[in-house]
């Protein structure tokens, strides 16, 4: 070890893979280290590398990878050079869960679904220790009431899908620290959650690792998750540590240029969301204040959608799910109404049921066509119903799985003029091409597959495809969730521009409160099928009526380390005098 | 857990009655009946019977009565003393003919079963675990030749190498001198000796499916997050391989052992038949093309219920292996 005090050492660690003619070099060539104790933060976009870092750690990169450089580890029983054992060496399968404890994203399908979590924990303590049955089963317990899950020797009889996704996910912390490891490796533990879960979920990760002074490497792409969390920071781009700094350094006197491109893209909370900065509350714009009802586009009123869940031996429903419970809330031409909530609070189910993708159970929503006429779309049918979805169009969370991978890109966005009964190619195939310019890709792209386009092109093409019908209503639901933070910052602007060029109404459905209040006009927040609030974006954010709505906004990380200290600071002053 | 077997075990009897109900329907279905068929037979052979005779046969037979009535006699007889009725083309009980079949029938089949899986499972998770190796495109090789040939084929080139070159003798389940003697040591040698053939070729054609199948399903496991969990905790390989992905990957298996029950009474006729197997296959082929209705209808009726206790099985055995069922 260079330094005798690190816990961990890497460097120049280069990752590759050949391909049939060429390699791919994943990583190439980082150092970074941990002290025992420390929390380094590793950001950086998708294909940066830093998930692989994490496996070259414990060794379990895919069996492909060619690697060079040193990963030293301070074990117990001396410096282990990890990269110089085999993975499958009892060495390396010591250290891995022994010494070193990994978490992951996936709280749902990491964890083996067919053993309960009791049979899980206990299998780590067996591999690494000699306890017999009794003490097994006292520790895992122990474990449980760590992580603060209830009935801790109930929960080791549970199942994974019996649980919730931040239950899960303190299962997985208890595994990983099951034999007191010095070395933690988060990779990215938080991100499937919402951010209720995700707050409470870093806080016990901070406890733990204070209580048992671990070192973390903390994988995120998101820079509020660090700055809650991380003592140090390490950016990472393609393969290579564009710097690593203390985390005010980095955030406030960042010098690599990607750094600065980054934190100048992330959506952050206004300055006044809940009231921390009162100067910097905006007047309200006088556009708002006419609030005609001939503006009115869509008008929402006491829609309710309610799932069978339950049945009887003579189908009568004994049970149901309401997922949508009176609903109302109108949108105006040309805004954006931002609907957030947390997953299954029904956000998307509304948006469904509006499209008619579902038939709500009670409830009315009418819309105004572009002819100015109302249309009441619960009532409509058939072929009415199918010339009216030309007006209202819908834009996907996932660019991957919501393109057909067997159609060209002409055929996915002519599709929808098809289905309106187009049947000439030659004007199909000019109005995708003009579209894919105004989406800002090449018309000649027009033959190809989606395999061949990025994350954030195909989000493009659904987005072009939306808008082929030139509807008057855009649903986009969680459309910029899936992509990086650049690739998103990218498709807001382009949402922004086609709002105003095409004079566009958007539905915006998400769980990402930064990202929505610089961009909707009116929010909505819903909880457990209701709308619990809404109101305009700046009364919202800088003054929330409701508690849960209160509670959601104060769980917001914030990519700021100073403001986030304030505000922890504020928070725990307003809980001691409640 | 109880009360879902239970539960199910109670569907099962509604269940049964319908299929026996439908079971009657079908074999009455085609145009005419046994006597009809008999006196085509007799006309073959250049004799005749007269009209008045024909009417007296079916009264005889019982044919003559409502198909209600029928139905009745025979459910009721079935249920009560366990009678199938008369087999009218073989002039015997059709429980005799039935139950010796049925016997050697689950045995064949379930040895070619087991054989299935202990050859298909263990080269599927090999296949899946060294994916694109030298030894994984050997095997697919193996598998689509052994998927393309057929049963029948197989089972003639077998006959035919045994008899050629190692001088066995082969087809039936015994040596002719052994089939009607009582069971000795001497005859169940005699049977193990010929059962080979058709366990072997019976279970090559489902293994080579089967072992695609597990390929395919284990990949898929191997792709997913808990594996590399199950590594990060210090798991060696074949641990985490056969503690946690092959779980996963057999449930389809355990979903499909329901229709592998009645697959082993009424599959692969063409080999029996080949194979000279005493085995239910061409014996329900003859009865169908007989019209011998109380035959081909305790056949059918025993297939069924065959099915029905198969996915019993099946769900009992997926609920006791998976718990995400068990509690849904």
């Amino acid at each position: 070890m260079r330094n005798p005090e690190n816990l961990l050492e890497i460097e120049n660690l280069k990752v590759s893979f050949q391909m049939r003619n060429f390699t791919l070099d994943a990583v190439k060539g980082i150092d970074l280290s941990i002290k025992p104790g420390e929390v380094v933060g590793v950001v950086g976009e998708s294909g940066s590398g830093k998930s692989l870092t994490a496996r070259a750690i414990l060794n379990l990169m895919p069996r492909t990878a060619q690697t060079a450089g040193s990963v030293k580890f301070k074990g117990r029983d001396g410096v282990v050079s990890v990269l110089d054992h085999g993975r499958e060496s009892r060495t390396m399968r010591e250290l891995r869960g022994g010494q070193i404890g990994m978490i992951f994203q996936e709280p749902m399908t990491a964890l083996s679904p067919v053993h309960s979590i009791g049979q899980q924990v206990m299998k780590t303590l067996t591999l690494h220790t000699d306890q017999r049955k009794k003490a097994l089963e006292d520790r895992a317990a122990e474990l449980m009431d760590l992580v603060q899950l209830p009935d801790p020797r109930g929960m080791l009889k549970k199942y994974p899908h019996q649980l919730s996704g931040g239950m899960r996910q303190r299962a997985m912390i208890a595994m990983a620290l099951s034999c007191n490891p010095s070395l933690l490796l988060a990779d990215e533990p938080t991100t499937a959650l919402d951010v209720t879960t995700e707050a409470q979920i870093l806080n016990l990760i901070r406890g733990l690792q204070e209580q048992f002074n671990m070192g973390v490497m903390f994988i995120t792409h998101n820079f509020g998750v660090v700055a809650e969390l991380a003592d140090r920071v390490t950016v990472m781009n393609h393969g290579i540590v564009e710097e690593t700094g203390t985390i005010d350094e980095i955030f406030y006197e960042p010098k690599a240029a990607y750094t600065q491109k980054l934190l100048s893209l992330i959506p952050r909370l206004p300055e006044y969301a809940m009231a921390d900065n009162v100067e910097a509350i905006p007047a309200q714009p006088a556009a708002f204040s006419k609030k005609a009802d001939e503006d009115v586009v869509l008008k929402v009123e006491n829609l309710k959608m309610y799932f069978p869940t339950q049945k009887d031996w003579r189908g009568r429903v004994t049970e149901q799910l309401k997922a949508v419970d009176d609903v109302s809330f109108t949108i105006r031409r040309g805004e954006t109404f931002g609907l957030v909530g947390e997953s299954g609070s029904g956000k998307s189910t509304v948006a469904r049921a509006i499209l008619r993708a579902y038939q709500p159970t009670a409830g009315t929503v009418s819309f105004q066509a572009p002819d100015g006429n109302f249309h009441e779309l619960t009532e409509l049918q058939g072929d009415r119903l199918r010339r009216m979805r030309a007006h209202m169009q819908m834009v996907f969370q996932d660019p991957y799985s919501s393109l057909n991978p067997r159609m060209t890109v002409e055929q996915l966005i002519g599709e929808p003029m098809v289905n309106q009964g187009e049947t000439n190619q030659k004007l199909i195939r000019e109005k995708a091409a003009a579209l894919l310019h105004q989406v800002g890709l090449k018309p000649d792209m027009l033959s190809r597959y989606p395999h061949a386009f990025s994350g954030g092109q195909r989000q493009r093409i659904g987005i072009a495809r939306a808008l082929v019908t030139n509807p008057s209503f855009v649903v986009l639901d969680e459309s910029v969730s899936a992509l990086d933070v650049s690739i998103a910052a990218q498709t807001i602007d382009l949402l922004r521009e086609l709002q105003e060029t095409l004079k566009l109404t958007y539905l915006f459905i998400t769980h990402d409160l930064s990202m929505i209040a610089n961009f909707a006009d009116n929010i909505g927040v819903m909880q457990k099928g209701k709308l619990v609030e809404a109101g305009d974006t700046v009364s919202f954010f800088a003054n929330p009526r409701e508690a849960y709505s209160r509670r959601l906004l104060n769980a917001v990380p914030i990519p700021d380390p100073r403001r986030a200290r304030r505000l922890q600071a504020r928070r725990e002053k307003e809980a001691l005098s409640a | 857990m109880l009360w879902f077997i239970l539960k199910r075990i109670l569907w099962s009897i509604p269940t049964m009655v319908l299929i026996s109900i439908a079971t009657f329907i079908i074999i009455q279905l085609p145009p005419g009946d046994y006597v009809t068929a008999y006196i085509a037979e007799l006309e073959e052979t250049g004799e005749s019977i007269s009209a008045l005779e024909a009417v007296e046969l079916r009264k005889s037979f019982g044919l003559d009565r409502p198909m209600i009535v029928q139905y009745w006699d025979w459910i009721s007889n079935i249920v009560f003393y366990g009678d199938f009725g008369l087999s009218l083309d073989w002039k015997l009980p059709v429980s005799d003919l039935l139950w010796d079949r049925i016997a050697l029938t689950l045995m064949i089949s379930t040895l070619s079963l087991l054989l299935t899986w202990v050859i298909a499972i263990p080269i599927g998770v090999y296949s899946a675990t060294r994916q694109y190796s030298v030894f994984d495109y050997v095997f697919t090789v193996l598998g689509f030749l052994g998927r393309g040939i057929p049963d029948f084929l197989l089972a003639l080139v077998l006959m035919w190498m045994g008899f050629a070159y190692f001088n066995f003798h082969v087809g039936g389940l015994f040596s002719p001198e052994m089939a009607d003697a009582p069971w000795s040591l001497a005859k169940f040698w005699d049977l193990l000796v010929h059962l080979w053939v058709p366990v072997v070729v019976l279970a090559t054609g489902g293994a080579a499916g089967l072992l695609r199948v597990m390929r395919a399903n284990m990949l898929e496991e191997l792709g997913k997050p808990y594996v590399e969990t199950a590594y990060a905790q210090g798991m060696g390989e074949r641990e985490v391989v056969w503690r946690y992905p092959v779980r996963v990957a057999l449930n389809p298996f355990f979903s499909t052992v329901g229709w592998a029950l009645p697959a082993l009474i009424s599959g692969d006729v063409i080999t029996a038949v080949v194979l000279n197997l005493p085995t239910t296959g061409p014996l329900l082929l003859r009865a169908l093309l007989n019209q011998d209705m109380y035959m081909a209808g305790g056949f059918i009726l025993i297939l069924s219920i065959f099915t029905i206790i198969g996915t019993l099985l099946s769900d009992i055995l997926l609920t006791l292996t998976d718990p995400r069922i068990r509690h849904a």
